[in-house]
């Protein structure tokens, strides 16, 4: 096995910090991308479900209209407006 | 479908690309382009996109704009409110009146966005918006010419 002599210890005892710092840097980038990413998708799964709910209670809303004018129809009370 | 293969008369000229839309002009027309680039755009993201808008009526003295909505499937009612009771009136004050939409091919995205603009319709009935010239076409082109 070579010789290291000290100083040379040391030269790369600073690269592998230097190393260190930036591995941990891209770390924190790419940790805080993947948080962006989530929270967008779980922004975007809540607006599908509020999408989907207004669409659902504006389809019942219809079921009843037609459902009371159905009853209106039958009762012999409906008058077109045509 | 996005615009890009639709063949069009004028020439869009981009001018800005974000993560989740794009914004664009028509050269030699008053007549901007916003078109979604992914299926939901984040109420953060939809805020810069149109605030970036926001410079290009006032560079380019735009008093119509297109929103592109075909690559989207889902709509976010909070993202409408601020675009309809706030970006849209200040929009209104520095000309930009015109108001065209593209929408997906999609029934219930379609009335969400039918229901959604009733209610902030009923919510606010004084503003501007109301008085505004909104209308949905099919393609960029028929939205650039009518």
């Amino acid at each position: 096995m070579p010789k290291i002599s000290i100083e040379e210890l040391k030269i790369e005892l600073e690269k592998s910090k230097k190393e260190i710092v930036l591995l941990n840097s891209k770390y924190e980038v790419q940790v805080g991308e993947l948080k962006k990413e989530v929270s967008y998708l779980k922004e975007q799964l809540m607006a599908q479900q509020d999408m989907l709910k207004m669409a659902v209670d504006y389809a019942d809303k219809l079921g009843k209209e037609l459902k009371n004018l159905k009853k209106r129809i039958d009762s012999g009370n409906f008058q077109s407006i045509h | 479908m996005s615009n890009e293969s639709e063949t069009l008369k004028d020439n869009l000229v981009t001018h800005h690309k974000g993560t989740h839309a794009k914004i664009s002009f028509v050269e030699g027309k008053s007549v901007a382009v916003v078109e979604a680039t992914s299926t939901y755009i984040p109420i953060e993201e939809f805020k810069k996109i149109f605030s970036e808008i926001g410079k290009l009526v006032d560079s380019k003295k735009i008093t119509k704009l297109i929103f592109d909505k075909r690559k989207l499937t889902v709509f976010h009612q909070p993202s409408m409110e601020w675009y309809f009771t706030e970006w849209k009136e200040q929009m209104w004050h520095k000309g930009l009146k015109t108001h065209r939409k593209i929408l997906p091919d999609n029934k219930v995205f379609q009335q969400s966005v039918k229901i959604g603009r009733e209610k902030i319709k009923e919510e606010h009935p004084k503003l501007k918006f109301n008085e505004m010239d909104i209308q949905y076409k099919n393609t960029v082109q028929d939205a650039i010419d009518n």
